[in-house]
């Protein structure tokens, strides 16, 4: 009881969500529930209330809130709908969003990628399978979800979970060091002595302050520091697409 | 400054002999094949020869010893006794799966099935090897992706293809799972380097763990235990070994066990004793002893108490495995959690076995004679005389004697009975728990109930090949290649039993 007065703000959303979203799975005939969204709307609201900071940049947080708003909205639709179609309209929605709050956080580059990438070629791929192997209509599988209550129970109570380690609660907030996601490396330029006496291992492609966050900074660490995770990457799409040959045409009716 | 990338290719020299032994297969294969998509008699024969090949050039130059490289900077791969003892039972297994693959792949994809093999086997050294999350991640791929196409090419009809999807879409899933968990271990430490990862934790003397690592630890233990079927996460195994081949199923009885184990290992690390003494100590092992825990009992009871219900002998032996994973759990349980501090320390640390060490050598035991026994089957087994049911193999003493033999052999190792090597794997497991902790006690004594569970449905298939008579007693025909392997295994088995030492004295540097 102590618990649940402590943090009524993190359980309460995540109650109306889980209702929301379990009412709005798809499930035999079409049906319009306008209580659910309104309450799935109240909940995302009520996040977004707690997340919300006193002091910071107006510009910065309005567009950080226009962002990570239209990603939850958008993934929430994705999962609910009935059409596949739409669901890979609705992920290429969360992926632009998400793009968006990449350009936020100062990475440009993670930005365009993931818009060409994901957006461009990915559902791309997807509506093409989704044309090629649904000419006979949407099927049952699509229009039905199996366990909408399981899912949602489980999805939530991970969320849950995230948000309660994430939000500092108000109590909590002073003493606390580290309240999510902080680097505890230090850089280069706050270390007194050079970085090889600190005992933790520096990157030796030289991602010092000037080139941070730029295309020439990102080379050097992709092809200095991770060049054998990038070779090993292409050993990977090699197998795969050489994979999708062997497994596609039937070898009886030709060479390959 | 590109100093430190080249000398990190002298680290991973029989792994470029896999991948490049495995690019010539998927290069020439396809020009072998004929117009109308069959391939020329005994092709099978020279791709088997050929993997046994880049196999032997590889241990050879395991057997080099690699210049010692000063580390520096954020090294890509970290060279110990742990990636050496991974390389031989990687050789090991590599070895006997080609023999068992050898006669039983279509002689049209023997290439490219010859070819997943070998990328496996790279995969699965790498993941020893590597010191980055990055390359961690790929590697695991490295593993799961060339397993799909495996799977698919060595049974393509109804029944192979639905387990081959089952196995496909389980594994997505968890590896999603697992760089879910990366990724939140990358934004607490800000570093993807295994040893400044555990460096940042241990300098930095943060009095209470960040709760995200929780979160971190949980998806990743629970992505990889997908990997070592370890219960609840062991629901797929069944089917997919009922439904695949022989050879498909030994090698997920064995490869992805040692990928999910030796990944846990390289994550999570080990507690360091000294630190243990400061009260604000922490580490990713030492918070995830209990959540192992949990998973070791479970796995264990569940495995053995569903197999003694089975009547298909593949669908037995998932059981077993998972039941074996368990076993193994136990081990890394006690590996990474902080043993208990009191007044005898001193007198207990002089004759315990460490449970890493004990962990690793139960890995090669088990690897050895589970793949014999898949080994067995693959060699015994026709389409017009099957081995799929344990009534299959009834009056096996009169219809292949020496098959018999060797399967009592092996099944021996399997319940962990002298003269095999099954027993000194279970007896340091349980020593390396007992003299642990109180907890440890606890899992020690499980370990002790589910062995004499399982020594029921083992001893049970000896009973069926010696005592119950078969209704046709002509003689069994022998696959060779298999049955080579078979040998190997067992002949293996027994001999680790009686000199064990220079497997374990290795083993012992591991741990320190």
């Amino acid at each position: 009881m102590q618990w649940l007065k402590e943090h009524w703000l993190l359980v309460l959303p995540m109650v109306l969500g889980a209702f929301a979203v379990a009412r709005l799975m798809p499930k035999g005939e079409p049906r319009s529930s306008l209580v659910a969204r309104l309450v799935g709307l109240c909940a995302v609201g009520i996040v977004g209330g707690t997340l919300l900071q006193p002091a910071g940049s107006v510009l910065n947080d309005a567009l950080f809130f226009l962002f990570s708003g239209v990603a939850v909205l958008g993934a929430i639709l994705m999962i609910t709908h009935r059409n596949p179609a739409y669901s890979a309209l609705w992920f290429a929605v969360v992926t632009l969003a998400v793009s968006g709050l990449f350009l936020l956080q100062s990475a440009p580059f993670l930005a365009s990628a993931t818009v060409i990438v994901y957006a461009g070629a990915i559902i791309v791929t997807f509506l093409f399978v989704l044309m090629l192997a649904q000419q006979a209509g949407i099927t049952n599988y699509d229009q039905n979800s199996r366990q909408p209550g399981v899912a949602t129970f489980t999805g939530f109570v991970l969320l849950g979970a995230l948000l309660f380690v994430l939000v500092p609660s108000k109590e909590q907030a002073a003493p606390a060091p580290i309240t999510g996601f902080v680097s505890l490396v230090p850089k280069a330029s706050q270390v007194a002595q050079p970085p090889h006496q600190s005992g933790i291992p520096q990157s030796t492609s030289a991602t010092t302050a000037e080139n941070f966050g730029t295309m020439r900074g990102l080379g050097r660490s992709l092809f200095g520091d991770y060049l054998f995770a990038v070779e090993l990457a292409g050993t990977l799409l090699l197998v795969a697409s050489i994979g999708a040959i062997v497994i596609a045409p039937k070898r009886s009716s030709g060479k390959l | 400054m590109f100093q430190h990338l080249t000398s990190a290719i002298s680290q991973v020299l029989p792994e470029v002999v896999f991948l490049a032994a495995a690019c010539v297969n998927l290069a020439v294969g396809p020009f072998l094949i004929g117009d109308d998509g069959t391939g020329p008699k005994g092709l099978r024969h020279r791709w088997g020869a050929w993997s046994l090949i880049a196999l032997t050039i590889a241990a050879w130059l395991q057997c080099v010893p690699a210049p010692v490289v000063e580390a520096t900077g954020l090294a890509p791969f970290l060279s110990d006794s742990l990636v050496s003892f991974v390389r031989l039972v990687t050789t090991v297994t590599g070895v006997v799966l080609v023999l068992i693959n050898w006669n039983q792949i279509e002689e049209r994809d023997s290439a490219e099935s010859h070819a997943c093999l070998l990328f496996i086997l790279a995969g699965a050294n790498l993941i020893a090897l590597s010191n980055d999350l990055i390359i961690l991640f790929l590697a695991l791929e490295l593993v799961s992706i060339p397993t799909y196409l495996f799977l698919y090419v060595a049974r393509r009809d109804r029944s192979g293809q639905e387990s081959t999807l089952k196995y496909f879409l389980l594994s997505v899933f968890s590896s999603a799972l697992v760089l879910y968990g990366f990724s939140i271990l990358y934004g607490v430490a800000g570093t993807t380097n295994l040893t400044a990862l555990h460096l940042v934790f241990k300098n930095h003397q943060l009095t209470t763990m960040p709760a995200m690592l929780l979160v971190s630890i949980v998806t990743i233990v629970a992505g990889l235990a997908f990997r070592i079927t370890a219960v609840p996460f062991h629901f797929y195994a069944p089917d997919v070994f009922q439904g695949t081949a022989n050879s498909a199923a030994a090698l997920l009885s064995v490869v992805p066990k040692v990928a999910g184990f030796i990944a846990l290992v390289r994550i999570l690390g080990q507690p360091s004793i000294t630190a243990a003494i400061h009260l604000e100590y922490w580490s990713l092992a030492s918070k995830s002893g209990g959540l192992l825990y949990l998973l070791a009992v479970a796995t264990m009871f569940v495995g053995n108490l569903l197999a003694l219900l089975q009547t298909n002998m593949r669908r037995l032996l998932a059981y077993s495995s998972i039941a074996h994973a368990g076993y193994m759990l136990v081990g890394l349980s006690v590996a990474v959690s902080v043993p208990q501090i009191n007044d005898d320390a001193t007198a207990a640390s002089a004759g315990s076995v460490n449970g890493l060490p004990a962990l690793l050598f139960y890995l090669g035991v088990y690897g050895l004679t589970t793949l014999g026994v898949f080994a067995l089957i693959a060699s015994l087994s026709r389409p017009e005389r099957p081995l799929e049911t344990i009534s299959d193999l009834a009056g096996l003493s009169k219809t292949h004697p020496a098959g018999a033999f060797l399967a009592a052999v092996l099944l021996f190792g399997l319940t962990g009975l002298p003269p095999t090597a099954g027993f000194l794997g279970k007896l340091t497991l349980f020593l390396s728990a007992w003299s642990h902790s109180t907890e440890g006690r606890t899992l020690a004594i499980c370990l002790a109930i589910n062995a004499a569970i399982a020594a029921w449905y083992y001893l049970r298939l000896i009973g069926v090949m010696y005592l119950q008579s078969s209704c046709d007693d002509t003689r069994r025909a022998t696959g060779v290649p298999a049955f080579v392997g078979v040998s190997l295994c067992a002949v293996a088995s027994i001999a680790l039993f009686f000199a064990p030492d220079w497997l374990w004295q290795a083993l012992q540097r591991v741990g320190s």
